[in-house]
């Protein structure tokens, strides 16, 4: 039994490539998913130093998709919240992190996994707080209930250049 | 090939089906498809591989470099998209982008009236990853370079550092 394949039965790889195969960001025909694990970002770390460094590619996107899976996420170290944030504000350009490209970590906050349970992050909908003046409430009020959509969905639909269906 | 097999299989149906369409057009405003040919490179053509998936234990990320005549914007780019994310996989836009060495061979793992797919043999894909991407490949080239003895000479012949790769974990 080489190093690897000793690693590869250590808990914490069972685990941790475990979950990432069961979310549908890494494949591996060896590996048996465990959806529903918590997980220590020290061994998720381990894992991406000893076993599969790709793990570090997913990471930044797991932890913003299931972010109660991470055991300690908020005290996860500064460039890695610095890559979270990046992908957050939908920035273009952003730190690399632990040898992994920007553009393909911020790849996987945006794929559409095959379960469909996970929305990319480009289409999850985000709290807005306007201030509008009584008028213009009634109107969004009035169009929007004409139109038998949502007040959300009219706005939408109105910035965004679509038409109603 | 299991992964990618279907997916072939069903591009080559929606290029019939598309150009059965564009035949019937009767104001003649479409092209049809030309037979295309679709390049699998990268940690996709590794896992694909019967032969190198039974002696090196690979996990990949779910992205598919795959470098498509026309390019990933053409019909059969986006499609070939749409049928890859059906199976939660996602064609990486960037596939023309992959560095290779000179000479690199690849085997056809598929073809039909529509299509033609190769497939990047597993030693040129090495090389790439060993010259291009050391850190994060650097668990599969210590694992290829036990099985494939050929591989340490030639990631040097391309300037890649194998000391990368010595030395335990």
């Amino acid at each position: 039994m080489n190093s690897l394949e000793e690693k590869l039965k250590d808990p914490r790889a069972i685990r941790v490539l475990g979950f990432f195969v069961a979310k549908g960001l890494l494949i591996g025909r060896k590996i048996l998913p465990k959806g529903n694990v918590k997980l220590n970002l020290k061994d998720v770390y381990w894992v991406g130093n000893h076993v599969e460094p790709r793990v570090f590619e997913v990471l930044p996107a797991a932890m913003l998709h299931f972010p109660k899976t991470f055991i300690g996420g908020a005290h996860a170290p500064a460039e890695l919240l610095e890559v979270i944030r990046a992908i957050q504000l939908g920035e273009k350009n952003g730190p690399d992190f632990m040898g992994m490209r920007f553009r393909d970590m911020r790849k996987w906050a945006n794929h559409k996994t095959k379960d469909k349970r996970t929305k990319p992050l480009s289409q999850i909908k985000r709290n807005k707080t306007l201030r509008l003046s009584p008028k213009a409430l009634a109107a969004l009020e009035e169009k929007s209930k004409k139109a038998g959509v949502s007040q959300t969905y009219f706005l939408e639909m109105l910035l965004t250049g679509s038409t109603f269906s | 090939m299991s992964i990618l097999a279907k997916c072939f299989e069903r591009l080559n149906e929606a290029i019939e089906v598309e150009n059965t369409a564009r035949l019937e057009d009767r104001l003649g405003r479409n092209e049809l498809i030309p037979r295309t040919e679709i390049r699998i490179m990268g940690q996709m053509s590794l896992l694909t591989n019967d032969v190198v998936s039974a002696q090196i234990h690979l996990i990949g990320t779910v992205d598919v470099d795959a470098s498509i005549d026309g390019g990933p914007y053409s019909w059969v780019g986006k499609k070939f998209a749409e049928i890859l994310a059906i199976d939660g996989l996602e064609l990486d836009k960037y596939a023309d982008e992959i560095w290779l060495p000179t000479g690199a061979s690849f085997t056809e793992v598929f073809s039909k009236k529509n299509l033609r797919c190769v497939r990047l043999e597993p030693i040129p894909a090495l090389i790439s990853k060993a010259v291009k991407a050391p850190v994060k490949n650097r668990i599969l080239i210590r694992q290829a370079l036990a099985v494939f003895p050929e591989l340490k000479p030639l990631i040097e012949a391309h300037g890649g550092d194998i000391s990368n790769f010595e030395g335990e974990e």
